[in-house]
């Protein structure tokens, strides 16, 4: 996975770079940081992910927000099934 | 005799020499010498321009001096027009005028038999003048010259259109001169409303470039960003009507025409008369039409002058080669490395026993032969129609039986190169025929790494950036989407032409009626 | 510059976000509970989810300008209007990766075969970028373009199918499973009207409300349409436990189809018409969870977060969902209820909070 990973990062500056410079001629300010910090986040996780590491997982995160109507809700659901 | 005595220094004229292309308001001496001197500086004593002396009247000489350029006037005009008038003049004239707007008035109602005379103030129009092809007419004692026309020198004539051939319908097309093409469009729509506007852009070439339109049909909107367009271009040349096409095109880096162009006079009137801009460029036969939609480049002008029942078929078969064009080796690759199992069997089986041989893969097989093909055409193109034929041959046998039988490439692979090949030739209009050309490409690199999901990835992409574009304000695939009912007469299936009684929505806007009695029907009432 | 889209291309992409997900998946659902039922299932279904999406448009009134966005932060207030968006934006986010992660499922088993699902992720999420970048009109007017060749394909499917159904297959009709029929119907929309809120961010971009809130009620009628026919034909060719044990049952029906030795394998319609929906689905969506993110952070140009958003969705759509099974049994569960929360109490509690304080 080192070449990919590697490729994948090169593009990723590219792009970062190109579009950096995109919003720029728009004079956002606001705009600017907000896609910088989205985007170094975004990079590292891609990064995180193409080395094989555990990425935040969001179902898991889901699944724990609606623990308590989800359990029984299921239960009641799949009894119809 | 003098009216006004100006003499120049040397210094000054030098920088009359100088600047004369910056200052615009140098203006004409009143002694004949010193212009001489200038002009002559200024040409750089150029061996095709040409100057004669004429002295009027004998008793009283009124030197007169006459300016042109060999090559771009026409000798008849000059000789018997113009020389003549003047040269056969009673010697005996009595020069009674005085001021400057009597001696135009001499001149234009009493001696010279030209078209037109114009008065030229200054001589940066003096030089704009001579080399279009006018003979300037200098008199000694007068700060002011004047042009005649005698614009000439060598022309095709009206030929027949070599690019955009047909079968029925006119023959003639447009040639390099400016003022002949639009007389050709005139002479088909006589309406007053038919008007002309004319720009002189390149700084060096100095080309005419002109406009025409309908008013009262014609979009105003788009006028006025034709006209803005044209006005902003900065350049230094304008060869050909391309020049002009990509610089006010809209989409910069698009593979797709957003300007139609055509040699034919009936197309640029239809145009015209569906609301749309005709730009006229001098010393190219290919005239622009603006605004130009997809669908367009799909349509013939003879579709119009055959029944709506052959327009129908022909536009739809166009639209089926363009996909075939497109797509053809696209498709074969991805049947051969990744559906096999989409083939009939029996088929399957013919096509692994023909590649069994061939050492690449199907991609590289069908790149080789696109290109092969390719350079086969560009070629075609650039020889002499003499070694043509032999071109011919090496194509027909090195693409066709020696590749297959030397195992490069399996036979499948040739009738694929050559649908493809016949595909991309159907179109009425060259520039999406390139189009088709470069996107073939794209589609086969995305077949080759996936599938059919690659090829159906290309083609939503192929749409995005299709309705994206935009050609003068309008939406480049407008009466699909956009979708306008109405205009849907008109797009892949043609209607009768009684019942096609609008014009397009979209780009004229006004005046939508085109015909309103309904031929066949009051027809029948008759009987 | 304000994009605009005509009513005819929102009833397009209403359809289209309809059918997404579900053309594939709604037979297998419905059958799954209502047996033989199921295509009763969906035909209450659909006509619940015309209730929801008469809700959706009273949200909106006639001669509305203000976006979803504006309208829910003037009527929750700054805060509470930020966390509800803020909880739209996760189920869109949510929906955009499972229905990301659904295609790379289904390319990687069925058509290409061995070509790793990220691969086919990254080329769709890549492909959706370019158009949502381009911005819902060229969405719009794109959707306008495939939508001939969508229904096409559709009617070819089930013209095809026909004469293979019989109809033993669906008898008896409201027989048994009576209680089952009814309770599918909340699976059901649950994936099919419920994410119809995203198409709630658009409506304002078209150029005639009224005529919007028409397109939305058409499109999703003649979308639940669709779906009752599909299911239909699902169960009446393959049977009820041949649409429960495949997972994709209309595409093993397409394989199923065999006319005179000629039409054969017409699955690739099948394929065609769920590729199609599923990338404007995904499209729209992305495209609400980026001016969702332009409206919660005051941006310029939502255009600013689309980058990185589809990085983020690509890394999701490949890494949270372990396999086809635990989708099915997470579109029972959490993003179901999820999917309620959002698309039905949500508008629900914003239609009461307006109504309130117009009195």
């Amino acid at each position: 996975m080192l070449f990919p990973t590697i490729l994948l990062m090169i593009v990723s500056v590219i792009v970062f770079y190109l579009e950096y410079k995109r919003i720029k001629q728009k004079q956002a300010k606001k705009d600017n940081w907000v896609f910088m910090i989205f985007m170094v986040l975004a990079t590292i996780f891609l990064f995180v992910y193409m080395c094989d590491l555990p990425t935040p997982d969001f179902v898991a995160f889901f699944e724990f927000l609606f623990k308590p109507i989800r359990g029984p809700f299921f239960t009641w659901l799949i009894q119809y099934q | 005799m003098r009216l006004r005595s100006k003499k120049r220094t040397a210094e000054e004229k030098q920088k009359i020499i100088e600047n004369i292309s910056i200052s615009d308001q140098a203006e004409i001496s009143t002694s004949l010498r010193e212009n001489d001197e200038i002009i002559r500086k200024m040409l750089g004593n150029s061996d095709d321009f040409i100057s004669r002396k004429i002295l009027l009247n004998k008793q009283q000489p009124i030197q007169v001096q006459l300016y042109y350029i060999d090559a771009l006037v026409d000798k008849d005009t000059l000789q018997n027009d113009l020389l003549g008038c003047i040269l056969n003049l009673p010697s005996k004239v009595d020069p009674s005028w005085k001021t400057e707007k009597d001696l135009y008035d001499f001149l234009q109602n009493e001696t010279i038999n030209t078209s037109d005379l114009t008065k030229i103030e200054n001589l940066k129009e003096l030089f704009s003048n001579l080399l279009s092809g006018d003979t300037i007419i200098l008199i000694e004692g007068y700060s002011k010259a004047f042009a005649t026309n005698t614009r000439g020198g060598q022309d095709r004539g009206v030929p027949e259109v070599t690019t955009q051939k047909i079968i029925r319908g006119p023959k003639e097309g447009f040639t390099e001169r400016i003022g002949t093409n639009i007389g050709l469009v005139r002479r088909r729509i006589k309406d007053p409303n038919l008007w002309v506007k004319k720009y002189c852009i390149g700084e060096k070439t100095q080309t005419e470039v002109s406009i025409a339109y309908i008013n009262g049909i014609v979009n105003d909107d788009i006028v006025k960003e034709v006209d803005q367009r044209l006005s902003r271009i900065e350049i230094d040349s304008i060869l050909e009507s391309g020049y002009i096409e990509q610089l006010i095109q809209d989409a910069k880096y698009s593979p797709f025409p957003t300007i139609n162009n055509t040699e034919r006079p009936d197309t640029i009137a239809a145009g015209l008369l569906e609301g749309r801009i005709a730009i006229f460029v001098d010393g190219s036969p290919f005239t622009l039409l603006v605004p130009a939609l997809f669908t367009d480049f799909l349509q013939s002008s003879e579709d119009y002058y055959q029944r709506s029942d052959i327009g129908t078929l022909l536009r739809l078969l166009r639209t089926f080669a363009f996909f075939l064009a497109m797509m053809t080796p696209a498709g074969y690759i991805a049947l051969t490395m990744f559906h096999q199992e989409m083939v009939p069997t029996t088929l399957l089986v013919g096509l692994a026993a023909q590649r069994e041989g061939i050492p690449f893969p199907a991609f590289i097989e069908a790149l080789i032969m696109e290109i092969t093909f390719e350079l086969l055409r560009e070629a075609g193109v650039r020889l002499p129609s003499s070694v043509g034929s032999a071109i011919s041959i090496v194509g027909a046998l090195v693409l066709g039986q020696a590749a297959v039988e030397a195992g490069i490439v399996s036979s499948a692979m040739v009738i694929v190169v050559s649908l493809t090949a016949i595909a991309s030739f159907v179109f009425p209009s060259y520039n999406l025929a390139i189009t088709v050309r470069i996107l073939r490409f794209g589609f086969m690199a995305l077949a080759a790494s996936f599938g059919f999901f690659g090829i159906f990835i290309g083609l939503i992409l192929l749409v995005f950036h299709l309705v994206s574009l935009r050609s003068f304000g309008i939406p480049y695939t407008t009466p699909l989407a956009p979708f306008i009912a109405v205009d849907q007469k008109d797009v892949f299936v043609q209607s009768v032409l009684w019942k096609e009684r609008t014009r397009p929505r979209l780009i004229s806007q006004k005046n939508i009626t085109r015909s309103k009695l309904n031929l066949p029907e009051a027809q029948k009432k008759k009987r | 510059m304000d994009q605009k889209i005509s009513a005819y291309q929102f009833f397009i992409l209403v359809f289209m976000n309809t059918l997404g997900t579900a053309i594939l998946f709604i037979p297998t659902h419905a059958t799954t509970y209502g047996k033989e039922n199921g295509w009763i299932t969906v035909v209450f279904a659909t006509i619940f989810g015309l209730l929801v999406i008469a809700v959706y448009n009273a949200i909106f009134s006639k001669e509305e300008t203000r976006s979803l966005f504006v309208i829910i932060d003037d009527n929750f207030g700054k805060w509470l209007g930020s966390i509800s968006i803020l909880f739209a934006l996760l189920f869109a986010y949510f929906t955009t990766f499972a229905n990301l992660w659904s295609i790379g499922q289904f390319v990687g088993l069925h058509i290409l075969m061995g070509t790793p699902p990220e691969a086919i992720v990254l080329l769709v999420i890549l492909t959706c970028l370019v158009g949502v970048r381009y911005g819902i009109e060229v969405i719009g007017r794109a959707s306008e373009i495939f939508l001939p060749f969508t229904l096409i394909s559709l009617i070819l499917l089930v013209g095809l199918v026909w004469p293979e159904a019989q109809l033993d297959n669906i008898q008896p009709i409201l027989q048994t499973n009576v209680a089952g029929a009814f309770v599918g119907i909340i699976p059901v929309i649950g994936i099919t009207f419920l994410e119809l809120f995203c198409l709630l961010g658009v409506i304002h971009r078209v150029n005639n409300i009224p005529q919007a809130k028409k397109a939305f009620f058409i499109g999703g009628l003649v979308a639940g349409f669709c779906m009752i026919i599909v299911t239909f034909a699902c169960i009446a060719v393959i049977g009820v436990d041949g649409t429960i044990r495949h997972i994709y049952s209309i595409y093993f029906l397409g394989q199923n189809i065999s006319i005179a030795e000629f039409f054969e394998r017409v699955e690739g319609l099948v394929a065609f018409i769920w590729f199609i929906t599923i990338f404007f689905k995904i499209c729209t969506n992305f495209y609400f969870i980026a001016i969702a993110i332009k409206h919660l952070g005051g941006l310029k140009d939502f255009r600013t977060v689309t980058i990185p958003i589809a990085y983020f969705l690509f890394v999701s759509a490949v890494t949270s969902l372990p396999n086809i099974f635990y989708d099915f049994e997470l579109m029972n569960s959490t993003y179901l209820v999820y999917a309620i929360l959002t698309g039905f109490l949500l508008p629900i509690l914003l239609l009461i909070v307006k109504i309130a304080r117009k009195k």
